[in-house]
């Protein structure tokens, strides 16, 4: 099977129609879709599995509610349609698989939505019953996850290696992966000829009075089993209705946890917004105290002005008042020398012309002084007014009054956005409460308690039946043995009986050997991406778990989360490798814990593992620049996931290297 | 505090002024309403407004000036500012009051200007 495109109608964070195409010659097989998180990796990966085979599961295990899988965008514009068209080649045949919902109201659950879907091969529809036996042998649903690979989930497979984990669902898938199944199904068809051989053998002694004893008990063997498995075939029955309960509980509980923390969220921004509040409410009064106490603040400007011109005057007054000071001691000096006829100082007797001369100069004096006086009175007030200025030149409130007012607007916004975000909170809290957090808990141990009582009677039922099969099979050897056994019937029996043989030998030695297989690949894969010299191989365990050897044979315990994530990347392609069936790869987020020389020696190990790899990477794990030279020459195609506007839209751009 | 023997003894507001002072005690920036008359007081003098003695007429008292003016600050800005000299300095706030009033509603309400704004900028001539 190989991917020729993938396009998707409201599906995740693509709203609208979006179309990737990943066709990729076998030279250059490699397909790189780079997109940071939340930009909608996964959701490519889940429109694959959701086109395929109508259903998507969470990391948890847990299915998916495929409401939750439509564009919030497209919800929001009324737009109640969801649709994906994956086109494939497999076996020389062109297929175009289409799956929609669709709903004429707002879904509130899947519950509202109308399912359809349609496969094309060669251009021919084929039959709608047909459609999931059809993509089950193409890629099995239960195999799928070694294909669509999520490296978020490798903690699954690291599991493998756990004792303590129950892997056996994990077991049976790389089984089915590997064909296992097929031998397995023979058994169980020998077991049925087996059965009818002895029905008929039965019905061959019946007559004989010896043998009616051996042949009611083997009826009555043979009425036990068949009620054992009934028994067994109920108990099944309830287990998986117990465990669609826990899966679905476990959704209900994830669903719960994120209204949990919700809720949290919720109380924290209410106390924040408290707190942002008073904290504002404080500026507020500071402010207000300011305009109480700077409430002069406009008038500084003015005043300083004032006071500058003021001050000037004051200068011209102090000259004036100076100058007329000395002009009265020049005056008092002239009118001495005029009253006395005898200069003061120098004794000098002034002629008749002299003292004219000094009365017309006292007179000049005069004149200037009074001219002095008359300017004066203007300035009189001068310095008072100078000093009220003063009280008004400060300019520092203004100053704390812009700082506390950006302050202000700065928690004005913040809590606006508080408000904001828990108007959010609410919204999706409507209709929930704590109780039912409790409720779904109680609710979960107790399916959980009743899954363990359920996995309890059926193995004492496996144990029984395996006892009565032991019986049954004594029993038919007596039968057998006894004269009036058919011969002929007999011979068909003992065949049945080693053909079972031969196949459960068969089954253990071929597990053997697929687990054989599995290590050589796995080690072999180990080996080309691990940078840890002192690592030989790897050892495989029944449950397909691994683990590193080191050069004297010895297995590592101490694995870091980077070994574990290489590890369980060799059990993946060495699965891929020794798989009965061929598949695109589609890894999601792989390289996460990876340091730089693992990434790189993965990175050029990534173009072998099959036809088509499709990687979703984002920048925190691989580098366009720095990791993808590794990859020279073997890309295909490369894409960018980017946001389309809104942080719930998603665009798909093709680019080239 | 000190007055003239025929300056005012209590302040207050016009109708119109009064009706500006509810609205600008509603934005909550002021504490009290003789914050914002002052302020209003001080704009009026930063960007020489003024109401015409005719206009202030049905003035209700608010304050007396003993509770407005208790540090002389207000009287002291009347005669510092004024550049004519000022017999009545109290009535001559009151009726700067009045215009600052106008002004303050006008940037604080109307035109949502910031405080430091309106404070620190005298408008265009």
């Amino acid at each position: 099977m190989l991917l020729n495109s993938l396009k998707l109608t409201n599906f995740g964070p693509f709203y609208g129609d979006h179309l990737i195409e990943l066709d990729v010659a076998q030279s250059a097989p490699v397909v790189v879709v780079h997109g940071e998180n939340m930009r909608g990796k996964t959701s490519l990966v889940n429109a694959i599995r959701w086109c395929l085979y109508g259903r998507v599961v969470s990391r948890t295990g847990a299915p998916r509610s495929t409401t939750r899988l439509i564009s919030y965008d497209a919800l929001d514009a009324d737009k109640y349609y969801m649709g994906v068209v994956l086109t494939f080649t497999h076996d020389g045949g062109s297929y175009e698989l289409e799956r929609h919902v669709q709903s004429d109201v707002r879904p509130a659950g899947d519950g509202d939505l109308k399912e359809s879907v349609s496969l094309r091969r060669d251009g021919q529809f084929v039959p709608e019953r047909e459609i999931r036996d059809t993509i089950a042998a193409i890629l099995h649903d239960e195999i799928a996850r070694f294909f669509l690979f999520d490296g978020e989930m490798l903690a699954q497979y690291e599991a493998l290696v756990s004792e303590d984990t129950n892997t056996e669902l994990l077991r049976q898938s790389i089984e089915r992966i590997l064909g296992l199944p097929a031998l397995q199904r023979a058994l169980e068809d020998i077991d049925e000829l087996q059965s009818d051989a002895n029905q008929r053998q039965k019905r061959a002694v019946r007559h004989a009075t010896r043998t009616k004893k051996l042949a009611s008990e083997a009826d009555q063997i043979d009425g036990d089993l068949a009620s054992i498995d009934r028994d067994i075939g109920d108990l099944t029955s309830i287990q998986s209705e117990k465990q669609q309960q826990r899966d679905d509980l476990v959704e209900r509980r994830a669903r719960i946890a994120s209204i949990e923390a919700d809720a949290q969220r919720a109380e924290q921004l209410n106390t924040r917004i408290r707190e942002a509040t008073a904290d504002r409410d404080d500026l507020k009064d500071e402010i207000r105290q300011l305009l109480a106490d700077a409430w002069a603040e406009p008038v500084t400007g003015r005043a300083v002005e004032l006071l500058d011109s003021l001050e000037s005057a004051f200068e011209e007054e102090q000259a004036d008042r100076d100058l007329a000071v000395q002009l009265k001691f020049r005056i008092d000096h002239l009118h001495n020398m005029l009253d006395g006829g005898v200069c003061p100082i120098c004794d000098h007797v002034a002629s008749g012309d002299q003292r004219t001369g000094y009365q017309e100069r006292v007179a000049e004096l005069e004149t200037q002084r009074s001219q002095i006086q008359d300017r004066r009175p203007a300035s009189a007030n001068l310095s008072t007014r100078m000093r009220e200025l003063r009280r008004f030149n400060s300019k520092s409130g203004l100053t704390l009054l812009q700082e506390k007012e950006r302050r202000y607007r700065r928690a004005t916004l913040y809590i606006r956005r508080l408000r904001q975000d828990l108007k959010e909170t609410s919204d999706r809290l409507r209709g929930h409460d704590s109780a039912e957090v409790r409720k779904i808990q109680e609710e979960y141990d107790k399916v959980i308690g009743d899954l363990r009582d359920v996995e309890h009677d059926l193995d004492a039922k496996e144990a029984e039946r395996t006892e009565k099969l032991s019986d049954r099979s004594r029993v038919r050897q007596q039968i057998r043995n006894l004269p009036e056994a058919s011969p002929r019937i007999a011979t068909e029996s003992s065949v049945y009986d080693a053909l079972t043989q031969a196949f459960t030998e068969t089954v253990e030695e071929f597990r053997e050997e697929l687990r054989s297989v599995v290590e050589e690949e796995a080690s072999d894969i180990f080996s080309q991406i691990t940078t840890e010299p002192g690592y030989d191989g790897l050892s495989i365990n029944d449950q397909y778990g691994l683990e590193i050897m080191d050069t004297s044979g010895h297995v590592i315990h101490e694995r870091s989360a980077g070994a574990e994530q290489v590890v369980a990347l060799a059990l993946m392609a060495a699965l891929n490798r020794a798989a009965v069936r061929e598949g695109p790869i589609v890894m999601d987020t792989p390289f996460g814990r990876l340091d730089v020389s693992h990434r790189k020696n993965i990175l050029e190990f990534v173009p072998t593992m099959g036809s088509q790899v499709i990687l979703l990477v984002q920048s925190g794990e691989v580098d366009a620049e720095r990791d993808l030279i590794h990859l020279k020459g073997k890309i295909g195609r490369q894409y960018r996931l980017t946001r389309d506007g809104a942080p719930t839209r998603s665009l798909i751009e093709r680019f080239d290297e | 505090m000190t007055t003239g023997r025929d300056d005012k003894r209590t302040l207050g507001v016009t109708a119109a002024g009064a009706a500006d002072l509810d609205e600008i005690m509603s934005t909550e920036w002021f504490a009290e309403e003789m914050d914002a008359y002052r302020v209003a007081i001080s704009l009026a003098f930063a960007n020489d407004l003024m109401k015409d003695p005719s206009e202030m007429t049905g003035v209700s008292t608010k304050w007396n000036v003993g509770t407005l003016d208790p540090d002389d600050m207000l009287r002291s800005m009347v005669l510092a500012l004024s550049e004519e000299q000022v017999d009545r300095p109290y009535a001559h706030a009151e009726a700067r009051a009045a215009a600052g009033l106008e002004y303050l509603k006008r940037r604080l309400v109307d035109e949502k200007a910031q405080l430091a704004e309106i404070l620190a900028k005298a408008p265009a001539p």
